[in-house]
């Protein structure tokens, strides 16, 4: 069953019918978690890097931020059984409209966050596909654990 | 004849929007005109009338009685929401199309517009502004163009893609050097033939900020900055992608920082349910 992820939400699954898709990611990361063995995946779609901007928001829907959407997502990938020391991670997006610099650029503080979150708990980032001024789609297959990535200038999916 | 002639041609085949759609738009732009007479031009119209009630009753709005005239609708609602539920249902009729040039899916370049209209309304209201219908109608209807546009753009987007990619043109500019017009300005024309006001018209004209000289004023600069909260979210965004200018100034002339910007994408993310359900009533 194809289940969409749309923007401050995410999906975790260990049903092997399940593929996983995060349409439309600008800005914010697309931020995909796959253990090989135990075959459950999980795709996060933030869009923002920092709760503590607008708290009210915040506590309405924590997926929103990374440094609140990551620890969910890795949280809910452990109570299906996913294990971080077999865990794989892929992250798309972190764009950016043409010339918006420092302090405007909210795709390079999110690439920015994920990094420091990512690194908060031991994990590295295996495959990243971010940046530019695309606009991409993920999609994670949980039987297989085979990730495709399109992009706004390429709509053809390519499986990376 | 040429290809701009022939743009031209093409608008003359939209199906125009509705004369009392004009009227509301023309009222709205009225800086003295009431509520009260926007909504007193609406139930003359009797098409217009059924299908805001058949709106105003749906689950969406969860009315105890069912409004049955459209001063029950606008004691219900408030006169902004009906006013602003018939500009979007308007819209509906000429937006929901795919634009395949664009990349488009049937569906898609109404989603990005109600967003953007939403978010545009959020941001005037935040700043207290005046013509807060105007704004919002130019951010719903600021895409027409590339309706007409759409053809033009599937069969020469290799060589768009090319300027964007290698000369680091933004889109528009792609879309003006290979086809000698822009979307905004096509969507400007459309809007002067359907009779817009001047000011819509030029809001419009100017919604990507393509001309420095409009980076002060505000009710243009708030459409645009919906536009880029828009494809930052990635909201039903097509083949154009984020490729598009960001002016700084234009976010200092609204007094909005870099925090700023971030809780109007917050803000509107929060009640993007809200969102959801609005479209599927429209």
């Amino acid at each position: 069953m194809e289940k969409n992820i749309r923007i401050a939400q995410m999906q975790v699954s260990k049903e092997k019918n399940d593929t996983l898709v995060a349409s439309g990611v600008g800005s914010g990361i697309g931020l995909a978690v796959y253990d090989p063995v135990s075959k459950v995946g999980g795709i996060l779609h933030f869009i923002l890097p920092d709760s503590t901007l607008e708290k009210g928001a915040a506590e309405k829907q924590p997926l929103m931020f990374a440094d609140t959407g990551i620890p969910e997502l890795l949280e809910a990938f452990s109570a299906l059984g996913g294990q971080k020391d077999r865990i794989k991670v892929l992250a798309i997006g972190g764009s950016e409209i043409m010339n918006q610099s420092e302090p405007h650029s909210i795709g390079k503080k999110n690439r920015t966050a994920l990094a420091k979150c990512l690194v908060a708990v031991d994990i590295d980032l295996d495959i990243e596909d971010m940046g530019g001024n695309v606009n991409r789609s993920l999609k994670l297959e949980i039987d297989t654990g085979d990730v495709f990535v399109k992009t706004s200038r390429n709509p053809q999916e390519v499986k990376i | 004849m040429t290809a701009i002639q022939e743009l031209i041609k093409e608008i003359k085949k939209l199906k125009p929007i509705p004369a009392v759609i004009n009227r509301i738009i023309e009222a709205v732009d009225q800086p003295g005109s009431s509520m009260d007479e926007i909504a007193a031009i609406i139930k003359y119209d009797p098409a217009v009338t059924a299908m805001l009630l058949k709106t105003c009753n749906s689950a969406f709005f969860g009315l105890k009685n069912p409004a049955e005239s459209v001063e029950e609708a606008a004691m219900f609602l408030g006169t902004d929401q009906i006013v602003e539920l018939v500009l979007l249902k308007s819209g509906a009729a000429i937006m929901t199309g795919k634009q395949e040039g664009y990349g488009l899916q049937e569906g898609a370049m109404w989603k990005y517009a109600v967003s953007s209209a939403l978010i545009a309304k959020q941001v005037a209201r935040q700043l207290s502004m005046e013509n807060i219908n105007t704004i919002f109608t130019a951010a719903l209807l600021k895409d027409l163009g590339k309706i007409i546009l759409d053809g033009v753009v599937a069969d020469k987007i290799q060589k768009i893609d090319q300027l964007v990619v290698e000369n680091n043109f933004s889109f528009q500019e792609a879309e003006k050097q290979v086809i000698g017009i822009d979307h905004a300005e096509l969507g400007a024309m459309i809007a002067k033939m359907w009779k817009f006001s001047p000011r819509m018209v030029k809001i419009i004209r100017n919604h990507h900020l393509q001309d420095e000289s409009m980076q002060a004023e505000k009710d243009i600069i708030v459409v645009y900055l919906a536009d880029c909260i828009c494809m930052m979210l990635g909201l039903a965004v097509g083949a154009d992608a984020l490729s598009y200018q960001f002016h700084t100034q234009a976010m200092d002339a609204l007094g909005l920082d870099a925090e700023g910007v971030s809780r109007i994408m917050a803000s509107f993310t929060a009640d993007m349910d809200d969102v959801e359900a609005l479209l599927e009533i429209l």
